[in-house]
């Protein structure tokens, strides 16, 4: 009945772990218990777990992510310890069991359930308003996907305490993740968070896609849509043709350790580099998937505080493009060293060094954007300069990795690690900062406290520079990537240095903490009463902060780029009584959720080879899934006048604080 | 719940507005496609599970050819797709689909190819260049 589980797979004699479960056991329990004291639960229950608002499903994505974004950054700081501490006779403080268990899942975590997360949280914030939708085009879908994604990052969480992770590297290669070399259950966790997670963000791809595709405002022809919707289409594209990769790979490597294959075994015909060209014809896609839509926010930052228009528009939109084509031809960048020989390795050192073109050009659009604007140096701006520097600093690395002969001496050492970290933190990572500081107000009718926010960047680009640089150095002095233990101690000094940019990047997310703790107790002096705190120009900022459930009382028309910087230039005087008419909006549904559930059961059934229960969770997913589909009663009408009074209530909302912020 | 006038245009299930995309579906095409597949199923598994069927060298590129008609035929009978002008955003999705899983298999093929001249030396005579060579003494 339990399969493998049993009490001894509880790692009770690990206090790092103990103190970490215990913690999280804590937290937990404070949270719940505050929700049952203040009693939460059916607002809860029928507001956010069961919503299928676009706005509320982007809000519990970034929490994800945030969460996930300290668990992560734990991990950070515990192999910076270790590799600060672990040289010549000291074995430091972290066993190799467990060391290699950080590795894999700071590597996993970041990607998977930091970074896809906070992205797909802005695209549900921003998208829909950004081309004056009241909803994406499957709302039901978009639920499923949040909740997929939630699940498989409580596995992963689940799997400190119960079990263990994957000790193989956030991409777990075999052999080393067959079962003849990793026989505990780390791999399985690794495999089935990752796919519930890979399908939830696969339905993300279609939904968006289609909701760009289809849902358009009136008059936004293509090339009238702002640079982040023309992003997120990109991304939706690229998620839709390389998740599926990701998904049959680890299918095929779950068959080899749950049936006996051998398509990635050492005998009988297996054949391990399969799974290196597979998993990265995923991953470098992925890359972009992460990056483009950084891009997009800062195409959104740079010309709003710079009150100027992009720089570029086409130029940027046909950069996008040709990004979105070549991502798919480098991907082999990342195993010049398997052995594929000199053509090869020609063939995509090239197309990787082009690759590079498209980024360059966008770059120069937003530095020309800048030039001879009035540059307001709030907190989004400063993430997108510090990006600008970072980035091009991280893109000029990865072209000395892009030739081949360089990437032999470099492959898998601290230099590679420095690289991807110099461009995931100084690109997407800042990027996804600078938006959620950005639509911030959007989301909550509130602005984050600026000053914070600048500290919290001051220490994140200092502390990047302080812990990375040093990298790139002992990626020249030799020192390989995820080692336990060293004897150079020539290595030691710059490792100390790399702990204390870790510790500068702590200040930096406690200032996050803090910022969002006084932003939010003084959110009534920081009140966005207008909808448009910025002086924006696309269509998000014409409605309302937070906007209603069915974002525009009346439907926009767009006539041109940066619809909305039009009407305001037009005036307000243009502005008629509106006509309301009946809203067609679709209804809450718990089905996400419950489905989900059953996945999260499935899928830690199977990790545990506990087949009754995986059953169990199997036959849920379907038989609720057919529930629903047997349902017709998806959808309802907010009537005319209903809508009238709402808006009616929030103009008198606005009159009644704009009172208050005269006297 | 009451149907709404305005309802009858569009579908219960998204928020899309007005019609258009995919075609309408009818059990007839279900029923064929259905039909064909589990033909060309049964095709595909039978020279592989009866020894004999096909010499070794045809098996491959038949069961090749049998998946990629059997991709058509779910196209054509599961997705409706066709020629017809108001589904150019299918055609355009059809496009870049065999773009991209052309370059990776085609991609996948060489690159497998080149590491296996490179780093595979052959070990079963059948396997070289020249079946001439005399096969390795057992227990070398």
């Amino acid at each position: 009945m339990l399969g493998r589980l049993t009490m001894s797979d509880i790692p009770y004699d690990q206090p790092i772990i103990m103190g970490a479960g215990g913690f999280m056991a804590l937290v937990g329990a404070v949270v719940l218990g505050a929700i049952t004291y203040y009693r939460k639960w059916s607002y809860l229950w029928s507001e956010w777990i069961t919503s299928v608002d676009h706005k509320r499903i982007g809000v519990m994505y970034i929490i994800v992510a945030l969460v996930m974004l300290l668990r992560g950054f734990s991990d950070a700081i515990l192999m910076r310890s270790q590799q600060m501490m672990a040289h010549g006779g000291a074995p430091g403080f972290l066993p190799p069991h467990h060391y290699d268990q950080i590795f894999t899942a700071h590597g996993t975590i970041m990607i998977f359930f930091m970074a896809m997360p906070f992205m797909i949280g802005l695209m549900n914030i921003a998208v829909p308003l950004q081309i004056g939708a009241r909803d994406v085009a499957f709302p039901f879908m978009n639920s499923l996907s949040f909740w997929l994604t939630a699940v498989g990052a409580m596995l992963v969480n689940v799997s400190l305490v119960i079990g263990e992770f994957g000790q193989t590297g956030w991409l777990a290669y075999p052999p080393l993740s067959e079962l003849k070399f990793s026989p505990g259950v780390g791999v399985d966790y690794y495999i089935w968070s990752l796919q519930l997670t890979g399908i939830g963000t696969l339905l993300t791809g279609i939904n968006f896609f289609v909701t760009i595709v289809k849902m358009r405002a009136p008059g936004m022809t293509w090339m009238r849509m702002p640079i982040f919707t023309w992003t997120i289409l990109c991304t939706a594209i690229l998620i839709m043709a390389a998740f599926p990769i990701l998904t049959v790979t680890f299918g095929l490597l779950s068959l080899d350790r749950y049936l006996g294959m051998h398509f990635f075994t050492n005998e009988l015909g297996g054949n391990q580099m399969m799974y290196v060209n597979l998993i990265w014809a995923w991953g470098h896609p992925e890359v972009y998937i992460l990056i483009l839509p950084a891009f997009g926010v800062f195409s959104e930052v740079v010309p709003t505080f710079s009150q100027k228009r992009l720089f570029g528009y086409g130029a940027m939109v046909y950069a996008t493009v040709s990004i979105t084509v070549l991502s798919f031809v480098v991907w082999l960048h990342h195993f010049f060293t398997m052995g594929s020989g000199a053509n090869v390795n020609a063939f995509f050192g090239i197309t990787t060094m082009i690759i590079a073109i498209p980024t360059g050009v966008k770059i120069f659009n937003w530095l020309f954007t800048m030039y001879r604007g009035r540059i307001q140096f709030t907190a989004p701006m400063l993430w997108t300069l510090g990006f600008m520097i970072t980035f091009t600093i991280g893109g000029m690395t990865g072209v000395l990795l892009a030739l081949p002969g360089n990437d032999w001496v470099l492959h898998n050492s601290l230099f590679l690690v420095a690289h991807f970290h110099n461009v995931i933190i100084g690109g997407v990572l800042f990027g996804y900062l600078a938006g959620f500081a950005y639509w911030f107000p959007k989301s909550f009718g509130f602005k984050l406290h600026d000053g914070w926010g600048k500290a919290s960047f001051w220490f994140w680009l200092s502390g990047f520079y302080v812990a990375f640089t040093p990298l790139y150095v002992l990626g020249f002095l030799g020192m390989t990537r995820r080692m336990n233990h060293y004897d150079n101690p020539a290595w030691t000094p710059y490792l100390m240095v790399a702990f204390a940019g870790a510790l500068l990047v702590t200040c930096g997310i406690s200032c996050q903490i803090i910022q969002l703790y006084v932003s939010i107790r003084d959110r009534h002096l920081n009140t966005d009463v207008t909808g448009d705190p910025w002086n924006g120009r696309t269509l998000e900022w014409s409605t309302s902060s937070p906007p209603p459930i069915y974002n525009f009382a009346v439907l926009p028309h767009v006539d041109a780029l940066d619809a909305f910087n039009e009407t305001k230039k037009r005036g307000h005087e243009a502005r008629e009584t509106p006509v309301y008419s009946d809203i067609h909006m679709p209804k809450n549904t718990p089905a996400g959720f419950i489905m989900s559930v059953f996945a999260g059961l499935m899928g830690f059934a199977l990790i545990w080879h506990m087949w009754v229960f995986a059953i169990i969770g199997f036959v849920g997913i379907f038989a609720t899934f057919i529930i629903r589909s047997c349902s017709d009663d998806h959808d309802y009408y907010i009537s005319a006048a209903e809508v009238a009074c709402i808006e009616a209530l929030h103009d008198s909302r606005v009159a009644s604080l704009e009172l208050t912020h005269v006297a | 719940m009451a149907q709404h006038p305005a309802l009858s245009g569009h579908s219960h299930e998204t928020l899309i507005e007005g019609s258009g995309g995919a075609g309408h579906a009818s059990y007839r095409a279900y029923a064929i496609g259905f039909v064909l597949s589990v033909i060309l199923t049964v095709a595909a598994f039978y020279p592989v599970m009866v020894s004999g069927t096909l010499s070794a060298g045809w098996l491959v590129p038949t069961i090749v050819a049998l998946a990629v008609v059997q991709v058509v035929v779910h196209l054509v009978c599961f997705l409706h797709m066709s020629a017809a002008s108001e589904q150019r955003w299918n055609v355009v999705a059809l496009g870049f689909a065999i773009l991209v899983v052309g370059i990776l298999i085609v991609g996948s093929l060489w690159i497998m190819q080149n590491i296996s001249d490179n780093m595979m030396t052959p070990e079963v005579p059948a396997l070289a260049p020249n079946s001439d060579q005399p096969a390795p003494m057992k227990g070398m």
